[in-house]
């Protein structure tokens, strides 16, 4: 049992997967009862929006708060597209407005429920994320 | 004009010499920085550097370009901490993408995840680049030494305490609510020998300590890892807890269950857990022990 994907443990991994792939099924339904189903009770969201996006000034933390964040956040951005990506060599996600990466979130995974999320939403920080060649960058 | 031609090739091949080793100079500056765009400029510091060196003095160009790489980026860290003093909200390292790779350029996709990164913040700059060379680039520590210029020695050490920073910050983050319900997990787990739930429970290290104090015959070397220990426990599984009633208490303070048969303890079990899940099992069943370490929960 790891908090995150770092092991070689296949099983392990595709359990992660499976939690990750809640998680976003959970935000695009915009269904807080799955939502709450794959939160810590004591999960904490942190996201650096580094002044340049609308983001909470510091870390949230209970299921119900961090529950209520992610769909605000959310509703803000319509016709958003949440896809599952390896972020820092662990199963996480890319949320993309209009073709553009607007966010990444790793996930702490932890006894089978998300522990801790860590969003980057600073424009500044994506960079690598949307240029026209990921190579050069993302290397 | 042989001399000119010679002299293209040479440039062609520390080009090449460079590009070779360069995904594990990022690699190295990355997990210094938790940022991929500092890291990349100290990446181009060092070819730049690496072009107008007098290449014919150095022996081994792979480690050459590495020691550089982990020098300047120990300088970038403290300036880069300064900065982050004034950063609005919370920081957090920019996120790289590792579909296409995934250790990027280590042994090892050690170091790499937002836990780690975060945690390895804390560490002062020579801490952080002694635990990432060896943790995820598998460097011996007598190149670890040269690296950071220190003794052999010191780099262990270096090494070892930021192992036990990060240990101790895992296993803080547990709550003694999580302890309890991994204790409870783990007791029937073991009770009902099952070794996939063990094995879920259990970190990676685990490691499980009998004291039977010689009266009581219990394993008196100590088992290791996830795998021993969790066919160790499914192995007595069955005998060991025939009739046995299980009553939680407090023991130093941690979490355990008291074990008896027939109205009599025989046994006071004990779990410490961090983030990576139950990584010291403690089998008290020393009758000398018993009696002094258990308090009953009210």
């Amino acid at each position: 049992m790891t908090m995150s994907g770092s092991s070689d443990d296949s099983g392990e991994r595709d359990r992660i997967r499976d939690i990750v792939r809640a998680f976003q099924e959970a935000c695009e339904a915009a269904d807080s009862t799955a939502l709450a189903a794959i939160l810590d009770p004591d999960v904490t969201i942190v996201i650096d929006g580094g002044g340049r996006v609308r983001a909470p000034s510091t870390p949230i933390s209970g299921s119900e708060f961090v529950g209520r964040v992610i769909f605000a956040t959310l509703a803000r951005l319509p016709l958003v597209a949440i896809a599952e990506q390896s972020v820092n060599g662990a199963p996480g996600l890319v949320v993309r407005h209009n073709g553009c990466v607007v966010g990444v979130a790793a996930l702490g995974i932890r006894f089978d429920r998300i522990h801790e999320l860590w969003v980057v939403a600073n424009p500044d920080k994506l960079r690598s994320w949307n240029a026209s060649d990921p190579a050069q960058d993302g290397q | 004009m042989p001399a000119e031609s010679s002299a293209a090739s040479e440039i062609e091949r520390a080009l090449s010499t460079f590009a070779t080793v360069r995904p594990r100079l990022f690699g190295i500056a990355y997990r210094m920085l938790g940022s991929a765009s500092e890291a990349q400029d100290i990446v181009q510091e060092v070819w730049i550097r690496w072009q107008t060196y007098d290449r014919s003095t150095v022996r081994d160009p792979a480690a050459f370009l590495a020691t550089t790489t982990t020098r300047l980026a120990i300088n970038a860290v403290t300036s880069a901490r300064v900065r982050r003093e004034t950063y609005i909200g919370p920081w957090l390292p920019e996120p790289v993408d590792t579909s296409a790779d995934p250790l990027l350029g280590a042994e090892r996709g050690e170091a790499l995840e937002f836990a780690v990164l975060l945690i390895l913040e804390k560490l002062s700059p020579t801490e952080r680049a002694a635990y990432v060379l060896r943790e995820a680039f598998d460097y011996p520590y007598s190149q670890i030494a040269e690296v950071i210029q220190q003794t052999e020695a010191s780099s262990r050490q270096l090494v070892s305490r930021a192992r036990k920073h990060l240990a101790e910050e895992r296993r803080a983050s547990v709550s003694a609510s999580e302890q309890q319900r991994l204790l409870d997990a783990f007791v029937g787990a073991a009770q009902s020998g099952n070794l996939a739930a063990l094995e879920e429970l259990l970190a990676e290290d685990v490691v499980s300590y009998s004291d039977g104090g010689g009266v009581v015959r219990a394993s008196r070397i100590p088992v290791l890892g996830r795998d021993h220990v969790s066919k160790y426990i499914t192995a007595f599984a069955s005998r060991f807890w025939e009739g046995v009633s299980v009553a939680p208490v407090l023991a130093n303070g941690q979490a355990s269950v008291r074990l008896s048969r027939d109205g009599i303890d025989f046994a006071v079990v004990s779990i410490t857990a961090s983030a990576e899940g139950i990584d010291q099992v403690l089998w008290m069943m020393n009758p000398g022990k018993l009696g002094r370490m258990t308090a009953p929960i009210a």
